[in-house]
């Protein structure tokens, strides 16, 4: 290797999904970037689940399509089935989720990998990083290796100090068949980063074969599929269902008496695993009273023989597993190709970083994915995304990215995590956005196509995509203030119920009532509406987009205006050095807190844990004595 | 400067001959003006003037007649447009005037809010901002002391049952639109309706009873009551400092009810002398001894009067949720050795001599504190700051518009979720913040979350 060889301007340490969004996010940028991972075919693995999206993970795909990522793109060429869930809820929970081909997906994210401009593929374990002056200025591989950079993304996953527990049996591993990764924590506590210890799980997976398919009922995608990504073109995925069997009480008995051997009970484990993903044995022991719990049983790829046992996570012994399973109708004769498991891990507690991702105590050293206490493909991408890209902003002396709690959940993420202390596994829900309603699926381009230009995060083809269809959505908005007549409106009306009118309103009056549609209104609001360039999902979206901003209207004001009072506070930045164990009339709680986290700015110090709004009036007394 | 335009009180919360509110923001003038019903005064506050006019509400009800001044920016003590309005000292007037300016947009300031900002223009020394910080939070202290105070009762369990209850129905509400992937279950609808109907019935009820407000506009009704010839005139007499009741060493003197209106300590009450429980044949004191049951119901007070002579006897079961100083009278007839006797035997009893004022100073403390103290003070009268009030209103509101949205069928949950959340802050105010992460917590707790 020539010395140049090993010198990088951005470094990205593993390949999962926040490591390869990170290290895509940062070449994409025109930065030499390397990604180290210790297995080029475990490049953006699904390790547990099959699928992409879901309820406010969605959401969080089409933020990262608009800001030029790539697991959107990836999940449309890998779906084998899609669904637009929650269609009988509200418009802002309506999120779109794929199941999908993971030797697909994987292959897909390694092609863009392997063939993308100004990136690396490195095969090799990080056990420790180089670093001069609260700086960073490289890593160090297993074999001894260096590897010089300023700024290097951490995305090492549950591989950290990984250790599987199955019954009583221990493992040391990252995931099931693959070794762990021994230097890093340490080399990093070392250094001042404080580590804890997380649990999540996965369930087994069966042999195609030793299912009964016959007496499992079937859940199919939608008819009509809408892709994650803008981007995609001739999208055509099949519709492959996957299948659904009941637990009953014969299986929950035989996992109730041997509950004592799951780790969790027994005492092996302490570190706190995701209360919003319980293992079987959990729900049936907190649950007693349920008869029955669904199982979804998915192929992981297409014509795949290994199925995955959605709802069965579990870390009991392989016997007791086994034979629970094989009490349900369908999998009489169920055969594992491998048990579920438990994994405990080595994670940062996030609270130690900017709202960049980048540590506050090690400059250029960015942290994204599970190792931030996350969990998820779609939770970890978003932060391997925005890592990424303020990596390479860094090098490139440019401003870095960060995004508002009310422009993306992306920013809820981050926020969240930097502020609040983790206790288990974060995971996305839509309730943890107090602005929910403007963070829809819909308008992922209204709220980011803007940020994604000024930055350089995308092609100005998709650009101009994305605002001609903006343009697109704001004339329809505009063409509904244009009046309907009685003639036109009142045979619709009456056909649904509704009072008809005397005289001439605007459209967007009629369009206000509940169970008015676009499509109930004359034709000529949407025809002479230019959409001829566009497909048939964008229009539909665009009209969508339309009717949620005319029959949201008032809320979504109210909701403006509660960010607007809210904004002064995020403006007001708070020095690195300040010293909140020296204010008395902190509370205690708060001044610990505060310490610990040491918030970038009031809004930050307002969400820590623990801080109460007289805290706040005592701070920001404070930051104006300072200034 | 771009603050918003906060009020607060500026003297002590009771009764007193002036109270002032203050204003101070960019809106102040604005909004003081609103309040002026002499449209020849209206927009002519001129600086440092103290103007005479008559305040009215949104709705030209008449408030006050008060003095307005107002201190241009920024001379004045918080460095922005600054607004005194001295009004008559009376809870109800300064609430009115408060609510309307809130009405007209301001906000209720913060604890210590007028000095930080003080601080923030640069009207205080450099070296002073500790002591402002500290003043913050002494302030803030000392309310959340006030406010457990008020809250150790009956309202607090009421207000937190409140929260549960709505925070059990956001929980019901996120579960269906945050984790569950089935369809919409139709009996959501009606199990939300069902807890936030009760909810807004409860919060209905605590918001009449401070409109009454009847308490502290007509005073707290302090009724003496108690077996024939203990010495319950002269008990009145002696707190009332005058001669009203007509006493004497015969039992039954007091026939008819006499009821005496006074200040304790800038606190108003009624103290009413009834006539003295017994059985009897005679229709007259019999009318006197119903007229004294019908006091006792509406009492906000009870004193219950005995003396060592008369054996404590429970002919009549006392309204439970008034509170009730038992006392001890007479003790000047009691010897030395007596007295302790009877302090030991009778502890939970105040000892004291109407006629030679022994302990009457303990009793007016204990007066004052079971009034103030007790939030049960009748059933109805719970909330007592207008910040709890203004609390309480927005939550109501926010909770009929649910209703409303769930009423029109258009099960626009989302949208339900963002009023019950705003009810919830708004209950926040009083009894602190329910975050994202208590309605997860409740939503893992109550259901089986995870496929």
């Amino acid at each position: 290797m020539k010395p140049s060889d090993n010198k990088f301007d951005v470094i990205v340490v593993g390949g999962g999904h926040a490591g390869a969004e990170a290290a895509l996010a940062s070449a994409r940028l025109g930065v030499k970037t390397a990604l180290v991972s210790q297995d080029k075919y475990a490049i953006a693995r699904m390790s547990c689940n099959p699928a992409i999206g879901g309820l406010a993970k969605g959401q969080i795909v089409r933020e990262i399509d608009v800001l030029g990522g790539i697991v959107g793109l990836a999940a449309d060429a890998a779906g084998l089935q899609f669904k637009l869930l929650n269609r009988s809820k509200g418009r802002s929970v309506w999120s779109p989720r794929a199941q999908t081909d993971k030797r697909v997906y994987e292959s897909y994210v390694l092609h863009l990998v392997e063939t993308s401009e100004n990136l690396t593929l490195l095969r090799g374990e990080v056990v420790d990083i180089i670093d001069k002056n609260y700086s960073v200025s490289g890593v160090i591989l297993r074999n001894g290796e260096r590897l010089a950079s300023n700024t290097v993304v951490i995305t090492c996953g549950t591989f950290l100090n990984g250790l599987i527990h199955i019954g009583n049996r221990k493992i040391l591993a990252g995931r099931m068949g693959e070794s762990n990764s021994v230097g890093i924590t340490e080399s990093l506590t070392r250094r001042g980063i404080k580590s804890g210890r997380l649990k999540t799980g996965t369930p087994p997976r069966l042999f195609k074969e030793s299912v009964n398919w016959e007496k499992l009922d079937t859940v199919a995608g939608d008819e009509n599929p809408v892709p994650f990504s803008y981007r995609t073109k001739n999208f055509n995925p099949p519709n492959i269902p996957c299948h659904i069997a009941k637990t009953n009480s014969l299986c929950h008995e035989i996992i109730y008496n041997d509950i004592e051997r799951a780790p969790l009970f027994s005492g092996d484990i302490f570190s706190k695993g995701p209360r919003y993903c319980p293992s079987i044995e959990d729900k049936i022991f907190r649950f007693a009273h349920h008869e029955s719990h669904t199982l979804f049983l998915e192929p992981e790829w297409r014509d795949s023989d290994q199925i995955y046992v959605n709802g069965f996570a579990s870390s009991l012994p392989e016997d007791v597993q086994l034979n629970a399973l094989r009490q349900v109708s369908g999998l009489e004769k169920a055969e594992f190709l491998r048990p579920g498991y438990a994994i405990e891990y080595d994670f940062f507690p996030p609270a130690q970083l900017k709202a960049t991702l980048e540590s506050k105590f090690i400059n250029g050293l960015y942290f994204a994915g599970q190792i931030n206490g996350t969990s998820g493909y779609e939770e970890a991408s978003g932060q391997g995304l925005v890592a990424g890209i303020n990596a390479a902003k860094l090098f490139l002396r440019q401003k870095p990215l960060t995004l508002r709690r009310d422009e993306a959940y992306i920013g809820v993420l981050i926020d969240d995590l930097i502020t609040k202390d983790t206790m288990e596994p974060y995971r996305m829900f839509t309730s943890r956005a107090e602005h929910r309603l403007l963070l829809r699926y819909s308008n992922a381009d209204q709220r980011l196509a803007e940020k994604a230009k000024q930055y350089g995060l995308i092609s100005d083809k998709f650009y101009d995509f994305l605002f001609n269809k903006l343009q697109a959505t704001e004339r329809l908005v505009e063409n509904l203030n244009k009046c309907v007549s009685p003639n036109e409106i009142n045979g619709t009306l009456s056909d649904i119920n509704g009072t008809t009118i005397k005289h001439s309103q605007p459209a967007r009056q009629i369009l206000k009532r509940p169970g008015i549609k676009l499509a109930h209104l004359p034709k000529r609001f949407t025809e002479n509406n230019d959409h001829s360039n566009f497909d048939k999902h964008i229009i539909d979206e665009i009209h969508t987009e339309a009717e949620t901003i005319i029959k949201y209207a008032g809320y979504i004001v109210r909701q403006y205006e509660q960010i607007e009072r809210l904004k002064s506070q995020d403006k007001l930045s708070i020095p690195r050095d300040f010293n909140y164990l020296s204010i008395n009339s902190l509370s205690n709680e708060a001044r610990e807190k505060l310490d610990f986290v040491k918030p970038e700015t009031l809004g930050q110090a307002i969400r820590v844990s623990g801080v109460t709004p007289a805290d706040v009036g005592v701070l920001s007394v404070m930051l104006y004595k300072s200034k | 400067m771009n603050y918003d335009t906060i009020v607060a009180p500026a003297t002590p919360y009771g009764i007193g001959g002036i109270a002032v509110v203050r204003l101070s923001g960019p809106q102040s003038l604005l909004i003081v003006n609103k309040l002026i019903n002499n449209n020849d005064l209206r927009l002519k506050l001129k600086p440092r003037h103290a103007t005479l006019v008559n305040l009215q509400d949104e709705n030209s009800v008449a408030i006050d007649e008060s003095i307005v001044t107002f201190f241009e920016t920024p001379n004045s003590y918080t460095g922005e447009d600054l607004i005194e309005i001295s009004c008559h000292g009376s809870p109800v007037v300064v609430d009115k005037i408060i609510s309307t300016c809130c009405h007209f947009g301001a906000r209720i300031a913060d604890p210590g809010e007028f000095t930080k900002r003080a601080f923030i223009n640069g009207k205080m020394d450099l070296v002073q901002a500790e002591a402002v910080a500290s003043l913050i939070h002494s302030q803030s202290v000392e309310s959340s002391q006030l406010n457990l105070r008020l809250l150790h009762g009956e309202l607090s369990t009421k207000l937190n049952n409140l929260r549960q209850k709505l925070i059990d129905a956001v929980s019901m509400v996120e579960f269906e639109l945050d984790i569950s992937e089935d369809e919409l279950q139709p009996d959501l609808n009606s199990h939300v309706l069902a807890i936030v109907a009760e909810q807004s019935q409860q919060i209905h009820e605590l918001l009449s009873s401070y409109k009454q407000a009847r308490m502290l506009n007509h005073g707290a009704l302090v009724v003496i009551a108690g077996p024939p010839n203990v010495g319950k005139s002269t008990l009145l007499n002696t707190l009332s400092e005058t001669d009203r009741a007509i006493t004497s060493n015969l039992p039954g003197t007091t026939r008819d009810t006499i009821d005496v209106p006074l200040l304790l300590d800038g606190v108003p009450i009624n103290l009413v002398d009834t006539a003295g429980i017994r059985q009897t044949v005679e229709e007259l004191e019999q009318k006197g001894v119903n007229r004294t049951f019908n006091y006792l119901k509406k009492a906000d007070l009870i004193i219950l009067v005995h003396d060592p002579g008369e054996v404590e006897t429970l002919y009549y079961n006392y309204p439970k949720n008034v509170p009730i100083i038992k006392i001890m009278n007479k003790v000047d007839l009691l010897t030395k050795t007596e007295l302790d006797s009877i302090q030991t035997s009778h502890s939970k009893q105040l000892l004291i001599s109407a006629k030679t004022g022994f302990n009457i100073k303990l009793l007016k403390q204990q007066i004052k504190t079971s009034l103030r103290i007790s939030s049960s003070l009748s059933d109805n009268i719970t909330i007592t700051t207008s910040r709890q009030q203004r609390a309480l209103k927005q939550c109501f509101n926010n909770i009929n518009t649910t209703i409303e949205l769930l009423n029109s069928q258009r099960s626009a949950y989302e949208l339900i979720s963002i009023e019950l959340r705003e009810a919830l802050d708004a209950i926040g105010a009083i009894l602190g913040k329910t975050t994202p992460d208590d309605i997860l917590n409740n939503i893992f707790n109550q259901f089986c979350v995870g496929k």
